[in-house]
């Protein structure tokens, strides 16, 4: 009876941990290209392992994080004191934070726009709708439509604390699922103006932002990598404590010689 | 979310259009652009609408959980009364409502119970510059770790320690605390009748307040607290009104480790000493009037994979610390109790625990028992939202 109720016990024990093989990995959107090739050319030089990609935002993979739905978390913003403090409750552990790549956060307009750069405090105004034509910004005399991201995503955070400094977005923003939309409605809307990441920008115009030293920069390599780019920022992944097993395998790959190579051939920047 | 909406209308909006299309092809087009960009602009107008609604509701939250228990308790004797903790009961059965304005915050807390409802939180939180707020009301009383941070529904042990359970009953006040933040370090504290929210029904019987606060760092790795409460009690029911000092101290610290392979360990610990028990009737005779005593436990959690936590606490309570045992060969001074619980997550809502607790005599008259035989085992499932 002893030994039945010991292999039972041993079987519940292990059943999770066999359909847990696979390390998923859930969060940015403007990471998921990115983690995605990581994971393909992962899987073929180690036939056998299993990285499973998902996106949804940088909010959603850090509730996976929290409820254990996810080994790893990608983000495009910090994680919040909050949700750390959810994971230590929960779990009795820090999480742990890995830059594994550099971003610019892009501002997409329309090819045809005459509008190249912008400062912050112009972005901030047109974004919190106290600006609506492009007029007030050097272009012509035709309303700003404006994109942007769902709450759920890092950038949308990023984009609320750095250039809106905390104050709402306009009403009349419309918010689309994920940076390929807004790319794809900003090349399409003459009057558009859109935020994303870097390895997005085709077929729309790339913004230059004026830093505090009054020059305007582009989001070019060298300007994400040494910070004079205004909107520079690491994308990270997050993990419940130090990574460890096929998940640390994983992260390993991603910050290695070929792993960053891959973050270039996106349209990021490497770490390292 | 929204933007899914938008789709969904737009693209129920513009089907029969397309079956329309496909039905004429080769003909001359049949749908007029200008039929469509209304439609597009009614349902831009609508979308705008609903995200103004949207926005309203997502101001109110609701949040709360359910501990339903199987208690036994050894040596339980039904002669004198039920006692409170055995069999079948519902430990809590909380619900939660939040507003969040521009401004500030309401918030209630009910706790349903089979004989009774009652209000557990109730207060309104104006927000102040640079992160800080005050809270007015019914609240949770600013003391302390097991109190002052962790929710009922969070216990490592399912039950606060012994001494919380005496010096900070009912853990809600009524009374205005404010709220800072300032890097790792935060503070919240206040004044408060003092009372708690089961003395006097939570009424203060005098115009004397107490001062109540806690200073916290949060270094990620270790956490801790430094807890303060000074006041007074006015026994009425003596005849000179004899004053007494209702003073609490604490200190509590938390450690978290990533040592093990299967998972996160953390050792907590708490000191809580203190003068006058919190009043259990009206009038303000309160309970152990002028009576000083403290309390210590330190706990140690393993997670053990994604599901499964593991939990054990040592714990001393000593209720009057200058109780002469000489003068009371039959009463015990000093209470030590060991106690282990297990605990098993089922998705991030569901929670079975299983606990067992060992209390034992320690300091004793000479004719008291060793064993208080007063063993209990509880299994909890707990669901949260």
């Amino acid at each position: 009876m002893k030994r039945i109720a010991l292999a039972a016990a041993a079987a519940l024990a292990l059943a999770p941990a066999a359909a847990t093989a696979a390390v998923t990995v859930k969060g940015s959107d403007t990471l998921v290209i990115l983690a995605q090739r990581w994971s393909e050319n992962y899987m073929k030089k180690n036939p056998g392992k299993k990285i499973q990609v998902t996106g949804g935002g940088s909010g959603i993979g850090i509730a996976a994080l929290i409820n254990g739905t996810t080994d790893i978390a990608d983000a495009s913003r910090k994680m919040k004191s909050s949700e750390m403090e959810k994971i230590r409750d929960r779990f009795n552990i820090l999480p742990v934070e890995t830059p594994v790549a550099k971003d610019g956060v892009t501002i997409y307009v329309a090819e045809s726009n005459p509008v190249s750069q912008l400062t912050i405090q112009q972005l901030h105004d047109i974004y919190a709708g106290d600006v609506t034509n492009w007029k007030a910004v050097g272009g012509p005399n035709a309303p700003i439509v404006l994109y942007s991201r769902e709450n759920s995503s890092g950038t949308y955070v990023f984009f609320k604390e750095n250039v809106l400094k905390g104050d709402d977005y306009a009403a009349s923003a419309q918010t689309l699922p994920g940076t390929a939309a807004v790319v794809n409605a900003v090349s399409k809307e003459k009057n558009g103006i859109g935020y994303g990441g870097a390895a997005y920008a085709k077929g729309v115009k790339e913004i230059k932002i004026v830093a505090k030293d009054g020059q305007a920069y582009a989001p070019t390599a060298d300007n994400v990598k040494t910070g004079k780019y205004p909107l520079s920022r690491n994308l990270f992944m997050y993990t419940r404590g130090k990574p460890a097993g096929e998940a640390a395998a994983f992260m390993n790959y991603c910050l290695s010689p070929e792993g960053q190579a891959i973050v270039t051939q996106v349209g990021y920047f490497p770490v390292k | 979310m929204s933007s899914r909406i938008v789709a969904m209308f737009a693209a129920a909006a513009l089907a029969p259009a397309a079956a329309f299309a496909q039905e004429t092809q080769g003909a001359a087009p049949a749908v007029d652009p200008a039929i469509v960009e209304g439609k597009v602009d009614s349902l831009s107008e609508q979308y705008a609408e609903t995200k103004v609604d949207v926005e309203k509701l997502k101001k109110l939250s609701f949040s709360g959980y359910v501990q339903g228990r199987w208690s036994w308790l050894e040596n339980a004797t039904y002669e004198t009364g039920a006692p409170a903790r055995d069999n079948f009961y519902v430990r809590r059965a909380r619900l939660k409502a939040a507003y969040s304005g521009d401004m500030g915050q309401l918030v209630i807390q009910l706790d349903a119970a089979p004989d009774k409802t009652a209000l557990k939180e109730g207060y309104a939180r104006l927000k102040l510059p640079s992160g800080m707020s005050l809270d007015v009301g019914l609240q949770l009383l600013p003391f302390g770790y097991e109190v002052g941070v962790v929710s009922s529904s969070g216990l490592d042990l399912l039950e606060r320690s012994s001494a919380s359970g005496r010096w900070l009953k009912g853990e809600y006040d009524v009374g205005a605390a404010l709220n800072a933040r300032f890097g790792a370090v935060s503070f919240r504290g206040g004044l408060f009748n003092g009372n708690g929210v089961d003395g006097a029904n939570g009424k203060d019987n005098d115009q004397r307040k107490d001062v109540i606060g806690r200073l916290a760092v949060d270094l990620g790795v270790v956490t801790g607290g430094l807890s303060g409460w000074y006041g007074k009690v006015i026994d009425y029911t003596s005849a000179t009104n004899k004053v007494y000092d209702r003073t609490r101290y604490g200190a509590d610290v938390q450690v978290f480790l990533d040592l093990l392979p299967v998972g996160g360990t953390a050792v907590k610990a708490e000191y809580l000493m203190g003068t006058t028990a919190i009043g259990t009737g009206a009038g303000g005779g309160g309970d152990a009037l002028g009576v000083k005593g403290y309390g210590w436990y330190g706990t140690l959690l393993q997670s053990v994979g994604l599901h499964d936590q593991v939990a054990v606490r040592y714990q001393q309570y000593v209720a009057d610390k200058d109780l002469d045992l000489a003068a009371n060969p039959t009463k015990v001074k000093s209470v030590n109790e060991v106690s282990v619980a297990y605990h098993h997550y089922f998705g991030d809502a569901i929670k079975l625990s299983l606990a067992y607790y060992h209390p034992m005599n320690g300091d004793k008259g000479a004719t008291a028992s060793t064993d208080p035989k007063a063993d209990n085992v509880t299994a909890q499932l707990q669901a949260k939202f």
